[in-house]
C-alpha cells in the first residue's frame, strides 16, 4: 500500500514538474532529478538534484512554478524540508533580482513584499532548524546578508557577521572547506575585503597544513590565477612560497618568485596587481639584491608602478635603471620620468633640473631629450630667468630639427611669449605655482585623480584622458569646477568645464598632461600624467 | 532641491532668500493645538506625538510652481488655489504633511494654506527658513549684522504662525553645512581668513554656524514652546560639531539623495548626534536619462524602497535604529523651470536635461555624461498644460499609488523585529 502510495506521489510531482517546465511531459533529465528528489533520505541528498532542477527552472525564468513545485514537495515529502525552505528562498531572492534588473515592475510592485517575506521566512526556517554548521544553514546565511545587503537595510550588518561567525565555525569542523571558499569569494566580490581575506587566510591555512604537495599547492594557486580569484591566488602562492623557501635552494626559490611576479605585472591580456608583483619582487631584494632584475623587468616595475601612480617608487627604479643599464632603449625615458617626478611629484626642481640637464647634454637626440631641453626652459621661464629660457628654447629648435612637431609648437609659443613679455598661459602657469609654489604643499595630488584610457598608446590612435575629483558632499547643489588642463595635449584644447577629452599624438615620446581643478572658492587639487607614444 | 551653485545665488533670492514676513496684527484664529513633542520611548527609540498619539510624518515636499511660471511666482496667492485639489489627491494617497522650504511674503495668504490644508485634510505643514544661504554674495554667517537681520525674519515667521492649528514643527536651514567645506556658497569672516589649515576652517565655519543656529532655536523656544525645532542639514555632514554647538536642536531634518536607501544614516546619527531624524528631502526623478524617456516606475521603485526602510527604523521597530519620525520626499509637483532657470521660454517646456549626476540612482546612470538627476521631474504627480478649475491638470504617477498602496499596508513590508533568535 505504501509503495503504491508513493508512486502515485512521485508520478503527481513528476507530471506537475514537467508541466510548469513545459519541457515535455517525461523530460527524461527533469524526470529523473525529480525522481532523486523524492528518493532523497536527507536534506544532503536532495541537495545536487535540487540545485539541478532550480538551474533549469531558472533558465526559463520559472521561478514561481520552482516555488509552487518546492511548495508541494514540502508537504508530502518529509527529511528535506530544510533543503527545501532554502530553495524557496533562495528562489525568490533570484527572482527579485530578475525582476528589477528586467525592470518587470508590474510583478516587482505587485509581489515584491511578499517575495521578501518568503525570502526571510524560509531562510530562517532551515537556519532555526539546522546547525550553525550545516552546509544549507551556511547557504541560508549567504543569501539572508546579500538579499539585506542588496537593499541596503539596517539587517545587513546583523546578517553579515551572523555569516561570518557561521563560516568560521565551518572553517573550524566542516569536512568540506568548499562553503568557506564561496562565502569568501562572494564577500570578496562584495566589497568586504577584510573578511575574505580572513576566510581565504583560514582556508589557505588548512590545505597548506594538509599532507598536500608544494607543486600541487602551486597548481591550485595557478588554478585560481587563471580564474582570475588573484587575492586567493595570492594567498596560495604566499603559503607555498613560505613552504618552499624553507625547503628548497634560494635559486629554485628566486626563479619562483621571478616567475610569480612577473605573472602579476598588469598587461594587455590581464589586469594584474602591480602592489603584488612588487610585494614578490621586494621580496626577491631582500635575498639577493637587484642585480637578478634584467633590464626589461625592471624598466616593466617602474612603469607600471608609475601608471599605478606610486611615482616615488617608480622614480627610484627609473633611476635604478639608468644606472644599471645607461645602454638600454629605456635609458632616456627613464631619466626623463625620473626627473618630471623630481620636479612636480616631489617638488625637488633642483634635482629634477639635474637629470633634465643630463639628458639635454646627450648627444644623441631622442624625444626625452627634447622633452627635457623644454622643461628646463619651461622652468627657467616659470623662474622669470627669460634670458636662461630663450636659450633653451633656441637650442631645443636647433637641436630638434625637422622632427619632434609637437614640441615644437610648445616651445614657439612659449618663445613667443617671452618676445611679447606676456606671462605663461594660464593653465600651465597655474600648474607650475600650484606643484612648485612652497606654500602649495597642501595640493599633494590626492583630491584630483586623473587616468588615461590607454597606458601607451602609437602615434595617430586616441586615448581618453578623464579626470574625477573628489570633492566635499554637496548634496544636490552641484559645486561647479573648472579644469585647467595644460601640458602636451597634442592638438586639442579642452575647454575649462571638461573633465575628460580625445588625444592622439603624431610624434613619439612621453607627453606630460597636467591638471589643475579649480572651484569658486579656489584651487582643489592638481595632477599630472605621462602618456607613452610609440 | 536646489542645486547649480553658484549660478542660481542671485536669482534664488528672491524666493530662497531673505524674504520679509510682514507681522500681522488681526485676531489669532482658531489655534488650540495641543503639545506636539517628542517622546523618549523605553529602548531610547524616540516617537513623534501629536494630540497625544504617535504620528509617523508621511509627508512631501510642496512647492507648486505651475508651468510657464518660476521660482519667483506667488502660489500662495494663486486664485486658482492648487492646494485645494492638491490636497485632496493628497489625502486619498495617504499623505499627513506637507513641507514647505519657506513661507511667502504675504502672511495671510501662508496662513490660509495652511488652514485649508488642515482644515479640508487634516494635512499639517512643516514650515522652513533657509537662513538666507542664498544671500548674495554670500551668507555672512560669522556677521552679528547678519545674524540678527536673518534671527528677524525667523522670529517674525514663527510669530506669524506659532498658532496655527496646522502647522507641525519648524526646520532651520536645507543643506547649509555644506557651505563648511567653502565650495558651495562659501562664506568666511576674519577669523576663518587668519587660520590656514582648511579643517581647521570647515570646525571653525561648523562652529559659528551652528551656534547660531542653536541661538536661533532658544529664541524660538521663548515665543513657541509648542512646536519641535529642526536642523535642517545635508546628509550627516558636520553634525559631529552641531552635537557640541547646537544642543536646542530637538531633531535633525535631514536631506538625503542615495538611491533606494538611506544607508547606515540611521545608526550613524544614534553616534554623531543623537536626535530624532526627519527625512526632510529624498526621492527620485520619473525620468530616465539613459533612454530618454519617462519612466514612472523607476521613480516608484526607488520611492518605495526609500519608504520602507524609512519605516523600518521607526520607533517600535526592534532591529532598527528605531529614531526615524517619517519623512518628506520631493516632491508632489513636478517644476518645469528649473532646468535651465534662466531662459522664460524653458519654464513652458518640460525640459529632459539633466544638470548633476547621482549613481546611487543606478537604472539610468549609463546617460551621456553620467546626468542622470532630471530636476523637472520629480514630482509623484505630473503636470500638463491643460487647465483644470484653473490650476494645471494633475495626474499622478505610479509612485503615488504604490506609496498609497505601501502605506495602507506597512505591515506588509519586512518585520525586521521577527529576525532570527540565533
Amino acid at each position: 500500500m505504501k509503495k503504491t502510495i508513493f508512486k502515485i506521489f512521485l508520478a503527481s510531482i513528476i507530471v506537475f514538474n514537467s508541466h510548469f517546465l513545459g519541457r515535455g511531459l517525461f523530460a527524461k533529465e527533469d524526470k529523473e532529478l525529480t525522481r532523486q528528489v523524492i528518493e532523497a533520505k536527507n536534506n544532503q541528498e536532495a541537495r545536487l538534484p535540487l540545485e539541478e532542477l532550480r538551474k533549469l527552472y531558472a533558465q526559463e525564468n520559472k521561478y514561481n512554478e520552482f516555488v509552487d513545485f518546492l511548495n508541494s514537495l514540502k508537504k508530502q515529502k518529509k527529511g528535506i524540508e530544510q533543503a527545501i525552505n532554502f530553495y524557496i528562498g533562495f528562489t525568490r531572492y533570484n527572482q527579485l533580482r530578475y525582476l528589477e534588473e528586467n525592470q518587470s515592475w508590474d510583478e516587482y510592485f505587485s509581489q515584491g513584499n511578499t517575495y521578501r517575506s518568503e525570502i526571510d521566512a524560509s531562510l530562517e526556517k532551515a537556519i532555526d532548524a539546522l546547525s550553525e554548521t550545516d552546509i544549507f544553514s551556511i547557504y541560508a546565511r549567504l543569501i539572508l546578508w546579500k538579499f539585506h545587503q542588496a537593499q541596503q537595510d539596517t539587517l545587513a550588518e546583523d546578517a553579515l557577521n551572523q555569516l561570518m561567525a557561521a563560516t568560521l565555525a565551518c572553517a573550524e569542523t566542516c569536512t568540506s572547506l568548499l562553503p568557506v571558499k564561496q562565502v569568501a569569494d562572494e564577500l570578496s566580490s562584495a566589497g568586504e575585503k577584510s573578511k575574505s581575506r580572513q576566510l581565504y587566510k583560514i582556508y589557505v591555512e588548512r590545505i597548506s597544513a594538509s599532507d598536500i604537495k608544494d607543486q600541487d599547492l602551486k597548481n591550485i594557486a595557478q588554478g585560481f590565477y587563471a580564474e582570475k580569484n588573484l587575492e586567493l591566488a595570492q594567498a596560495l602562492y604566499d603559503a607555498y612560497l613560505d613552504r618552499v623557501m624553507k625547503s628548497t635552494s634560494q635559486d629554485e626559490v628566486i626563479s619562483d618568485l621571478l616567475e610569480i611576479g612577473k605573472a602579476f605585472l598588469p598587461a594587455e591580456e590581464r589586469t594584474g596587481d602591480i602592489f603584488y608583483a612588487e610585494k614578490i619582487f621586494k621580496r626577491i631584494e631582500g635575498l639577493t639584491g637587484k642585480e637578478v632584475f634584467g633590464e626589461e623587468l625592471t624598466y616593466a616595475r617602474a612603469f607600471h608602478l608609475e601608471k599605478a601612480k606610486e611615482y616615488a617608487q617608480a622614480k627610484e627604479i627609473y633611476l635604478d635603471l639608468s644606472n644599471r643599464f645607461p645602454a638600454s632603449i629605456h635609458y632616456d625615458e627613464a631619466l626623463f620620468k625620473a626627473a618630471m617626478i623630481y620636479t612636480y611629484v616631489l617638488r625637488d626642481i633642483e634635482k629634477g633640473r639635474g637629470y633634465f640637464k643630463d639628458l639635454a647634454d646627450k648627444e644623441k637626440i631622442s624625444p626625452a631629450v627634447i622633452a627635457s631641453i623644454y622643461q628646463l626652459g619651461l622652468l627657467a621661464q616659470w623662474q622669470q630667468d627669460f634670458t636662461a629660457a630663450k636659450g633653451y628654447y633656441e637650442n631645443l629648435l636647433d637641436k630638434a630639427g625637422r622632427a619632434f612637431g609637437d614640441r615644437k609648437a610648445l616651445t614657439k609659443i612659449r618663445l613667443k611669449e617671452i618676445a611679447e613679455a606676456k606671462p605663461l598661459e594660464y593653465n600651465l602657469k597655474k600648474f607650475l605655482d600650484v606643484s612648485l609654489d612652497k606654500e602649495n604643499l597642501i595640493f599633494n595630488m590626492s583630491k584630483v585623480e586623473l587616468k588615461s584610457s590607454l597606458p601607451r598608446l602609437e602615434t595617430r590612435q586616441d586615448a581618453e584622458v578623464f579626470a574625477t575629483s573628489a570633492m566635499p558632499a554637496s548634496g544636490c547643489m552641484e559645486v561647479m569646477v573648472d579644469y585647467l588642463w595644460s601640458g602636451n595635449l597634442g592638438s586639442v584644447t579642452p575647454s575649462l568645464d571638461k573633465s575628460s577629452f580625445a588625444v592622439s599624438y603624431t610624434y613619439a615620446g612621453t607627453k606630460e598632461i597636467n591638471l589643475v581643478v579649480v572651484s569658486s572658492s579656489g584651487v582643489v587639487d592638481r595632477s599630472i600624467i605621462f602618456l607613452d607614444v610609440y | 532641491m536646489v542645486r547649480t551653485v553658484p549660478i542660481v545665488l542671485a536669482i534664488l533670492i528672491g524666493v530662497a532668500g531673505c524674504s520679509h514676513v510682514e507681522r500681522q496684527t488681526s485676531p489669532v484664529d482658531k489655534a488650540a493645538q495641543s503639545k506636539i513633542y517628542i517622546k523618549t520611548l523605553r529602548d531610547n527609540h524616540y516617537q513623534l506625538i501629536v494630540d497625544r498619539k504617535p504620528y509617523i510624518v508621511k509627508g512631501v515636499c510642496y512647492n507648486p510652481i505651475p508651468i510657464g511660471q518660476n521660482h519667483e511666482y506667488d502660489w500662495w496667492s494663486d486664485p486658482g488655489k492648487p492646494w485645494i485639489a492638491d490636497g485632496k489627491l493628497m489625502k486619498e494617497m495617504g499623505i499627513n504633511t506637507v513641507r514647505i522650504y519657506q513661507p511667502g511674503a504675504n502672511v495671510e495668504a501662508v496662513r490660509n494654506v495652511i488652514r485649508d490644508l488642515y482644515q479640508l485634510y487634516g494635512i499639517r505643514t512643516i514650515l522652513g527658513h533657509w537662513l538666507c544661504f542664498w544671500e548674495y554674495p554670500c551668507p555672512f554667517y560669522g556677521d552679528q549684522d547678519f545674524q540678527e537681520k536673518v534671527k528677524k525674519e525667523v522670529l517674525e515667521m514663527v510669530s506669524a504662525y506659532k498658532d496655527e492649528e496646522g502647522l507641525l514643527l519648524w526646520i532651520l536651514g536645507n543643506e547649509n553645512n555644506y557651505s563648511f567645506a567653502g565650495r558651495v556658497n562659501p562664506w568666511s569672516n576674519e577669523e576663518i581668513d587668519s587660520e590656514p589649515d582648511p579643517q581647521k576652517q570647515i570646525a571653525l565655519r561648523a562652529k559659528i554656524y551652528y551656534s547660531f543656529v542653536n541661538e536661533l532655536i532658544k529664541e524660538i523656544k521663548k515665543i513657541d514652546s509648542v512646536h519641535p525645532v529642526a536642523l535642517g542639514n545635508g546628509e550627516l555632514v558636520g553634525l559631529e560639531k552641531a552635537n557640541e554647538y547646537c544642543p536646542q536642536a530637538d531633531l535633525v531634518a535631514c536631506i538625503i539623495y542615495r538611491g533606494k536607501s538611506f544607508g547606515n544614516i540611521f545608526s550613524n546619527l544614534r553616534n554623531v548626534f543623537d536626535r530624532p531624524i526627519l527625512l526632510s528631502e529624498f526621492g527620485a526623478d520619473a525620468f530616465d536619462a539613459y533612454k530618454k524617456k519617462e519612466d514612472q516606475n523607476m521613480q516608484a521603485f526607488f520611492l518605495e524602497a526609500q519608504w520602507r526602510q524609512i519605516y523600518e527604523n521607526l520607533a517600535g521597530n526592534k532591529k532598527g535604529a528605531g529614531n526615524c519620525l517619517g519623512g518628506a520626499f520631493f516632491e508632489w509637483t513636478d517644476e518645469w523651470w528649473k532646468h535651465n532657470e534662466w531662459a522664460q521660454d524653458s519654464w513652458s517646456v518640460h525640459d529632459t536635461g539633466s544638470n548633476w549626476s547621482n549613481g546611487a540612482y543606478y537604472l539610468d546612470i549609463k546617460a551621456d555624461g553620467n546626468k542622470n538627476m532630471n530636476e523637472e521631474w520629480f514630482g509623484i504627480v505630473g503636470l500638463s498644460e491643460e487647465l483644470e478649475n484653473g490650476i494645471n491638470k494633475r495626474t499622478p504617477r505610479k509612485a503615488y499609488y504604490v506609496i498609497r498602496e505601501f502605506w495602507k499596508n506597512p505591515a506588509k513590508s519586512p518585520k525586521p523585529e521577527a529576525k532570527s533568535k540565533k
